[in-house]
């Protein structure tokens, strides 16, 4: 297996034609596996269009475009036009915390939609087209 | 552009802008202008004291209802007060949002 499992690390490589050099994946057995392979694999996305379930028996009634962003050591995720986000150590978790995020976000400026002004009551209606109940 | 600290941030939203601060997973806060109506919010994670970096305090910036960057850092480093600052988040509204009713 020399050249398969050498310390905590994992090379696979792809089988992209007879003829070329085979490109080289490499899998981390370490605690922050799941890190480093995202940082490996996946080109860093500026853009996305998430969908479907949100937490607390929510779903998004259409796809919502987000951008992510990158600070040093955190990823930023945000919809454009109320600036909604979240915060994470990596893209999958700062998607997770977006979704919390926004389904809070809802359920809070209900809570207060007495005292809310232009803006925040524009960002409650905006929530309400944008997410249902399950 | 340099971080700003969670702790000079979260002064400034309590102390400059009187900020309520709810505390949940995160710690929210929801700033009220003179006739107690929400302008605005937002959020800071619960945990220790640390660096926010320059996209995140944009997020933040404009989440509040500021411009620019600049305007946040204007009013951590107490060079915007509180009365321009809640102008500026008052007028700048997203675009289709009318009523100036407050």
């Amino acid at each position: 297996m020399k050249g398969y499992a050498e310390m905590d690390t994992i090379a696979v490589k792809a089988n992209v034609g007879a003829t070329s050099a085979a490109p080289e994946i490499h899998f981390s057995g370490l605690p922050n596996a799941k890190m480093a392979s995202e940082q490996s694999i996946l080109p860093p996305l500026t853009s996305l269009k998430i969908t479907g379930h949100l937490p607390g028996e929510k779903w998004l009634t259409r796809p919502l475009g987000v951008t992510i962003a990158y600070d040093d050591g955190e990823v930023i995720v945000s919809e454009p036009r109320f600036h909604i986000h979240a915060v994470g150590s990596t893209r999958t978790q700062a998607l997770a915390e977006f979704r919390r995020i926004l389904s809070e976000e809802l359920d809070e400026l209900t809570a207060d939609e007495e005292e809310l002004g232009p803006r925040l009551r524009a960002e409650l209606q905006y929530l309400r087209d944008l997410i249902r109940m399950a | 552009m340099a971080g700003l600290d969670s702790d000079k941030v979260e002064k400034a939203l309590i102390k400059k802008m009187q900020a309520v601060c709810r505390e949940s997973k995160d710690r929210q806060y929801i700033i009220y202008n003179d006739q107690k109506k929400q302008v605005s919010r937002t959020r800071l994670p619960q945990g220790p004291r640390h660096s926010l970096g320059p996209n995140r305090v944009s997020e933040m910036a404009h989440q509040l209802g500021l411009e620019t960057s600049k305007q946040f850092r204007d009013l951590v480093d107490c060079t915007l007060s509180r009365k321009e600052a809640l102008k500026i988040m008052e007028r700048n509204l997203p675009p289709g949002i009318l009523g100036q009713d407050n």
